[in-house]
């Protein structure tokens, strides 16, 4: 049985009322569905409590599921509405770092991308280029910041951002496009770790 | 075709989806203001990095219920 067809049968067991059903549903998600939201929120806390929303809008709205999407679109759909929600909540001014690292329990730790075939130079040089990104990715408006995480990191496809966005698939391209533009106006200060022009 | 034209062909001109007509265009926009030369080529700069952003390991709490 494909996971799309076993999905559906565990969503038609929570639906009738099969509370094990739905957290077996949601032990097969939570995994990704937390490394979505921490992808866009940089912080594990706010990332918890987003998946945890997300989870119960999804226990809360099952019953309206219809399968017209997978269940995995539909969630990325919940949990990016959970997301935005959250920023439209958060108006308080924030310091974001171009060096942003990730709060753990030894504190700020930078984030490191190892590939071992690579020297020093060529690993500080990535971190360098990856933590900018990673900045200017938190300084975005949100549904630019969303859709860019969802393509370039979560690797959804145009089609299925379309779904979660609920939006034609043209408009899903040309705003990825401008979003790409603006991440790289928002580095342009950083012309060094970029731009070889 | 000037900047702001070229820019609206980018994505697709990067990920090879483009339309013939529509990448002979931008070829030849580029061959001839290296304006558009550059902006594309720190475009697709960035377009390279973000790939890499997929690669981080993020471990889910034992508390996430």
């Amino acid at each position: 049985m494909t996971q799309a067809a076993d999905d559906a049968v565990l969503i038609s067991q929570a639906q009738a009322g099969d509370r094990a059903a739905f957290d077996v549903l949601v032990g097969r998600y939570e995994a990704r569905a937390y490394q979505y939201a921490f992808r866009l929120t940089r912080n594990p806390e706010i990332a918890s409590d987003i998946v945890s929303d997300a989870f119960l809008r999804v226990y809360t709205a099952l019953n309206n599921f219809r399968g017209q999407s997978a269940f995995g679109t539909w969630l990325y759909r919940i949990i990016t509405n959970c997301y935005l929600d959250f920023k439209k909540r958060d108006k308080s001014a924030r310091n974001t770092s171009l060096d942003a690292g990730i709060r753990g329990e030894e504190g700020e730790i930078e984030r490191q991308f190892e590939d071992p075939s690579d020297g020093p130079e060529v690993l500080a040089e990535r971190n360098a280029r990856e933590g900018a990104v990673q900045g200017a990715l938190a300084q975005m408006p949100e549904q630019q910041q969303a859709m860019l995480v969802m393509f370039h990191v979560e690797m959804r496809s145009y089609e299925e951002i379309a779904q979660v966005l609920d939006v034609p698939l043209g408009t899903v391209k040309s705003r990825l496009n401008r979003a790409r533009l603006a991440l790289r106006d928002l580095l342009g200060n950083q012309k060094e770790l970029f731009f070889t022009g | 075709m000037d900047v702001t034209q070229a820019r609206e062909l980018y994505s697709a001109y990067y990920e090879g989806t483009i339309e013939r007509v529509s990448a002979l265009a931008l070829d030849e926009a580029m061959k001839a203001d290296p304006e558009i030369r550059e902006d594309y080529a720190s475009f697709a700069m960035v377009m390279d990095t973000l790939p890499t952003l997929a690669e981080e390991t993020i471990s889910t709490p034992h508390d996430l219920h």
